[in-house]
């Protein structure tokens, strides 16, 4: 399944992340702060699933600042896609009817 | 005539000649007589008869003997299969007066002595009987015996059950109330029938008899024409001769009565394999296929012989010996055809313990210990874990105190960049699927090992289903697990790329930023030690189960034998042990463990554990010396019978004998040096001699002796005594009945071997009181 994880900063200097045009999270301006686990729930990695990053930043605000957040996503995904790369081959084998837990 | 007792030979002991005539009134004597021993010896030689006795009713005629003997003596005679004659007369006996008479058959040792001969006929002769139906009393009967002077043989006739004391028969019940009796007391030397069946029915009356008593046919032959039948008229048509292993003289007779068992009812040795004999220069000295005791003082050559029979020569003493002596070997036979146990084989085997398991024979299968290895493994890792786990969340716990953290208005304020935190151990993902994953593989690759195995065949279907069954099992286990396999791989990959962040994060932030950042991480540290202490406060340690009790034994069965191996830790608990090697005493109970919370503790409970440090080295070195400790084993060896052999030397290497001449492997000659090492004089005689006496028949028997006990009641066929004059070598040799003008075997046993004497003795005692060889 394809996943495109938007990053959008909007004027008030809070960063929202879509999943599929679905809102997920937000970052106040006031609280920049993130866990690691929010990171893995909110994007909800599965295997077999493609992920592509898409940043938004119409007003240009605190460019720096959205430009390290898109770059630790870039990294996150693509490393995650290879990893589906290689499961992929092995689910198309597993029966369809196998529920996983 | 050999001089050993390499054949088995026929006897035939009770024949008559005209000497009987006066009680045979129908004239079937008539023609037995002295101009007629052509008749009489080409029936004896037409019938292989070896050693025969003219034994007149009550008469001896010497003139009659004196014949036969020269005729046998001739050169050239006739008659190949007949090798001795024996003086001999049947008696008519009163043995109490008060029954009736019976015969009894006496056999003198008169060496084909001529003066001998004629004084027996003179003793007869003063003491005639010559009423037809006359008997001797008992008192008068052992007069003429000791007028005669010779050492006699008494047989008994016994023609029917020796509890049938009815008359009529002149049978040996017919004379005395209580056949055992006088048997026991040594008068009678043994009893004579002649037909088969009458044999049966003695065998089945002395079954109970503590003594062996010997039991002869004889043809009671009257009517030479008509050998060996009694005469033209009765004819015992089922008659057959005794036969026995000896040589055909009034000793080979003697031996064989004190040792029926030996003697009697042989047959020719099966083995095809064996050494013919040695020769000593020009000497050849013959070694038969059977038993053949080597005798000697020490350092007199005998273990050389052995050698050179044997093909070990490599000993320069020996080498000397041989090559002075001009030793050499007839033949040589292949190393795989000779079992060779040296002296002190056993001995050193036993120290070594390693009787019964050289290369060559490894009787005790290995034992398997994986599953107690595996045990003891895991309950180590288990207990190990749980003790850092209690020491952890005392550490952890207590360790709270030195976690401050100061709340700061000024670091409350944003950043500038995002920050993110990451939880202690947020990469750490436990996956419950990689054990029964592994597990599950494992069980298939050993049940498709089994479908290939050819026992497994017949159970084709069933394993096919079951391997289906475990596959689908597998692919279940092996989607849980690669789910659980992603998560963690994502949660890392999110870890490093977080640590990549902050780093870029920190170079470009601003100095109060960077406070800022460190502020929030401490007190992302600080929440996370209060969580871990709060989760720890709640959670035991997991302390694991002690082991089952386990089995680690193995049978093997061979000749006989059990052949036992055991673990230490077979059928026992072995947790104390285990306490033991791993920790110091104080530490024997999984509560006294759970009280060790800080390394400096666990340093103190593991056995030799100096230093922390070193805890994880000697707590390994700790269980691997239990391991090795508790799968030591222990053999031990069983009888058919699961009655255990004792693990004394003597015990054992009677055993180790009893093995050997109970194995059936394909071999042929048994050569020991000194066999009775280590071993009791009563243990020789109740069981080494009746191993040795299993296999005389069937193998080729050498060995070195100085116990009489092996040469003497084992009744060796062949004793070769060895001399050794500085440097030369000189032999004598011959079964134990063989004497000549410069060779008496039993003299030279009596003589030379500690107890010889009293051995003989004790032997020719079966024979009577009375009597000497």
């Amino acid at each position: 399944m394809e996943k495109t994880i938007l990053l959008k900063m909007d004027k008030d200097k809070s960063l929202k992340i879509y999943i599929n045009q679905e809102e997920k999270y937000s970052i106040t301006g006031d609280n920049r702060s993130v866990s690691a686990d929010k990171i893995y729930e909110i994007v909800g990695f599965t295997i077999g699933d493609h992920y592509k990053v898409v940043s938004e930043n119409v007003n240009n605000v605190d460019k720096q600042v959205m430009d390290f957040f898109t770059e630790l996503f870039n990294n996150i995904t693509e490393k995650a896609n290879s990893l589906s790369a290689d499961k992929t081959t092995l689910e198309d084998n597993l029966d369809e009817n196998f529920s996983i837990d | 005539m050999g001089n050993t007792q390499n054949s088995v030979l026929k006897f035939d002991l009770h024949i008559h000649s005209k000497a009987s005539e006066y009680k045979e009134s129908d004239g079937i004597v008539t023609q037995s007589t002295k101009e007629n021993i052509s008749v009489l010896l080409s029936k004896l030689n037409e019938n292989k008869v070896a050693l025969f006795s003219i034994t007149d009713h009550n008469r001896f005629d010497s003139d009659l003997y004196d014949s036969l003997i020269q005729a046998l003596n001739a050169p050239d005679n006739p008659y190949p299969f007949i090798k001795g004659i024996l003086a001999g007369i049947e008696f008519d006996v009163k043995l109490d007066a008060t029954m009736e008479k019976c015969h009894i058959i006496a056999i003198f040792n008169a060496k084909n002595d001529l003066d001998k001969l004629k004084h027996i006929e003179f003793v007869i002769n003063e003491n005639l009987l010559t009423e037809k139906d006359a008997a001797y009393q008992k008192d008068k009967f052992w007069h003429v015996l000791r007028e005669i002077g010779l050492d006699t043989i008494l047989i008994a006739s016994q023609s029917k059950d020796i509890h049938n004391h009815n008359g009529k028969h002149n049978a040996l019940s017919d004379s005395v109330a209580d056949v055992e009796e006088i048997i026991k007391m040594g008068y009678i030397n043994a009893l004579e029938f002649q037909k088969p069946k009458v044999e049966g029915i003695l065998i089945n009356n002395l079954t109970t008899f503590s003594l062996p008593i010997p039991l002869f046919s004889g043809s009671d032959c009257h009517d030479w024409y008509h050998y060996p039948f009694h005469d033209a008229i009765n004819q015992n048509k089922e008659f057959h001769h005794s036969k026995a292993k000896i040589l055909p003289t009034f000793k080979g007779l003697l031996l064989a009565i004190t040792s029926p068992e030996t003697r009697f009812d042989c047959r020719e040795n099966r083995n095809k394999i064996f050494f013919d004999g040695i020769y000593l220069g020009d000497e050849f000295i013959p070694i038969v296929n059977g038993v053949n005791a080597i005798i000697g003082e020490n350092g007199s050559g005998k273990t050389t012989l052995l050698k050179l029979i044997n093909g070990k020569i490599g000993d320069s003493y020996v080498k000397k010996l041989i090559c002075d002596n001009k030793l050499k070997i007839v033949f040589e036979i292949e190393s795989s055809k000779i079992k060779y146990i040296q002296q002190g084989d056993i001995i050193n085997k036993f120290n070594a313990q390693s009787l019964f398991k050289d290369e060559e024979t490894n009787n005790f299968n290995e034992l398997d210990n994986s599953a107690f290895i595996k045990a003891y493994t895991n309950f180590a890792k288990d207990l190990k874990c749980a003790i850092n786990q209690n020491i952890s969340s005392e550490r952890i716990i207590y360790g709270l105190s030195k976690y401050t953290i100061a709340y700061d208005e000024s670091l409350q304020n944003k950043c500038y960049y995002i920050d993110i935190s990451c939880q202690k151990n947020f990469e750490k993902v436990n996956n419950p699927h990689t054990q029964p994953l592994k597990d599950v593989t494992d069980l298939i690759a050993k049940v498709e090992e089994l479908s290939k195995d050819d026992y497994f065949q017949v159970y084709g279907e069933q394993i096919n289903n079951l391997c289906k069954e475990l596959n689908t099992i597998k692919t279940f286990i092996e989607s849980k697990n690669n789910v659980t396999a992603f998560e963690a791989n994502v949660k890392n990959i999110i870890h490093g790329c977080i640590k990549d962040y902050l780093r870029k994060v920190k170079q470009k932030s601003s100095s109060k930023d960077q406070e800022i950042l460190e502020y929030n991480s401490k007190k992302q540290f600080f929440i996370d030690s209060i969580v871990e202490a709060i989760k720890l406060s709640f959670k035991n340690s997991t302390w694991p189960t002690i082991p089952n009790i386990l089995r680690g034994e193995s049978t093997s069965l061979k000749s006989g034998f059990n052949f036992n191996r055991e673990a230490l830790y077979n059928g026992v608990s072995m947790i104390d042990c285990f306490y033991s090697k791993m920790f110091i005493n104080q530490y024997n109970t999984i509560e006294k463990l759970k009280t060790i919370n800080t390394n400096d503790k666990l340093k103190e409970a593991i056995r030799g554990c100096t230093s922390i440090p070193d805890i994880e080295e000697k707590w390994n070195e700790n269980l691997q010396k239990f391991i090795s400790e508790s799968t030591k084993t222990n053999d031990y060896i069983t009888d058919g019978t699961n009655q255990q052999i004792g693990n004394t030397l003597g015990e054992l290497s009677l055993s180790y004998y009893k093995y050997y001449t109970q194995d059936s492997d394909d071999w042929n000659v048994l050569i020991v040096d000194q066999p009775e090492d280590n071993i009791s004089n009563n243990n020789i005689s109740k069981n080494l001699i009746s191993y040795f006496n299993y296999i005389r028949n069937e193998k080729q028997l050498i060995f070195v002796t100085h116990n009489p006990l092996l040469v003497v009641n084992l009744d060796a066929d062949n004793i070769i005594f060895v001399r050794n004059n500085k440097g030369t070598l000189t032999t004598e040799q011959g079964c134990l009945e063989f004497e000549d003008e410069h060779t008496n075997i039993l003299e030279i046993v009596a003589n030379n071997m500690d107890g010889g004497k009293e051995t003989i003795e004790k032997r020719l005692k079966v024979y009577g009181k009375n009597n000497t060889a």
